[in-house]
């Protein structure tokens, strides 16, 4: 095994992604620079060095990558406007990334999204007072909120193709179990995670 | 082993060898390439210019970020210029072929440098000894098509992405074997001088 350190000292990365369509590539984000911007690049996964593609989307953070299929990845982002940015990973500047904005007023700021092939799934964490949500939405079209009442500071979420997974950082930790009764009616399931 | 470089005088983006289609063999210790703006004497088939007529045919500066939009292989066996139509910020993979005959210790490279002294970069084209600012910009295109709207790495001396990787950082040849690459020239929105610079490029490899 090869394994190569890459030194991005003078700018932090603050989310990444592989994408391995046409070749093995790196998608990175970058903290916000001088210029309130964010960078993005589509890098080699074999040298990080070597750049494809760069471009800048103006928010104060860019919390996740997800890369939906060979024709569209998204941007979680950090931002009072934007929840999430949708372009084309092949030609992602041209035309430029599609801003999709908040439906609602925001309380607090979503950590990852992901995606179960048809559906992407945005997860708020909450906090010692705010309870956690997930937003749901079709490509760029809001489907629904669901909101995880009682379940606290989420920090992962993950799909396995039927449920999505939600875990806290609470003491002891809970493991949410959340899945669609019919028609778009969620519901979910708390365990206790202690030992 | 040996390298033989080529570039494409077509409008075809098709490999080398394909039939019909025009690759050139550069001689690498005599021709040239060639960035313009074009005008009636810098154009495809005509005579190899001298300097007047290449500073005729600058591109003018606007205050705005600008790509060059023509690029000419000078071929000095024929003293003529045959242009590299796919050359620039196209979405073209086979413009220009690398072709090894055998096998390599390490992966080839390309570089850019002020001469074949290979130890500056201090041309106002290679970013005036800021790498991360040269006007030109490259991209491997071994594996795939560029995109559109590629924006490639600046290329200049030898720092960690100021060169190509001409197998896509897949490692040294295992044997025979054919590399592309795509290049454009962008000039900044803030250059406000004129003038001309003649960078050399030079690919790098080991061998057994």
């Amino acid at each position: 095994m090869n394994i190569r350190d890459y030194n991005f000292d003078t700018t932090q990365v603050t989310a990444m992604a592989i994408d391995t369509f046409n070749g093995n590539k790196l998608w990175i984000a970058f903290a916000k620079n001088s210029d309130n911007e964010c960078v993005v690049q589509k890098v080699s996964a074999n040298d990080l060095t070597q750049v494809d593609f760069e471009f800048v989307l103006p928010v104060d953070e860019i919390l996740d990558i997800d890369k939906f299929d060979s024709d569209t990845i998204y941007f979680l982002v950090d931002d009072a406007t934007a929840l999430f940015y949708k372009t084309d990973p092949q030609q992602p500047t041209v035309p430029a990334p599609e801003a999709v904005n908040h439906t609602a007023i925001l309380l607090h700021s979503p950590i990852l999204m992901e995606s179960d092939g048809t559906y992407t799934y945005i997860l708020f964490p909450g906090s010692d007072t705010l309870d956690a949500q997930i937003v749901k939405y079709n490509d760029t079209v809001y489907v629904e909120t669901i909101p995880l009442t009682g379940v606290h500071n989420a920090i992962g979420m993950t799909i396995d193709g039927t449920d999505i997974w939600v875990v806290t950082s609470e003491s002891p930790s809970n493991l949410v179990r959340v899945y669609e009764l019919s028609g778009g009616i969620y519901t979910y399931t708390v365990t206790s995670l202690s030992v | 082993m040996a390298l033989t470089i080529h570039v494409n005088h077509s409008s075809s983006d098709l490999p080398l060898n394909t039939s019909g289609v025009d690759w050139i063999e550069v001689d690498t210790d005599n021709d040239g390439i060639i960035f313009s703006n074009g005008s009636d004497t810098i154009a495809d088939g005509e005579a190899s210019p001298g300097e007047s007529a290449l500073n005729g045919a600058g591109v003018v500066l606007d205050g705005t970020e600008q790509v060059f939009p023509h690029y000419f292989l000078n071929d000095a066996s024929v003293a003529l210029l045959k242009e590299i139509f796919l050359m620039g910020d196209g979405n073209h993979r086979y413009v220009v072929a690398c072709e090894f005959d055998a096998v390599t210790v390490s992966e080839p490279m390309l570089q850019l440098w002020d001469d074949t002294a290979m130890n500056t970069v201090a041309s106002t084209v290679l970013g005036g000894d800021t790498p991360n600012d040269s006007w030109i910009r490259g991209i491997t295109t071994t594996d795939a098509l560029p995109g559109v709207g590629w924006t490639g790495s600046p290329l200049a001396g030898s720092a960690d992405g100021n060169f190509l990787l001409l197998n896509n950082g897949d490692g040294a040849l295992t044997g025979a074997e054919t590399l592309y690459f795509q290049l454009k020239c962008v000039i900044p929105a803030t250059q406000v001088d004129g003038g001309a610079s003649v960078p050399i490029m030079v690919v790098k490899w080991t061998s057994v």
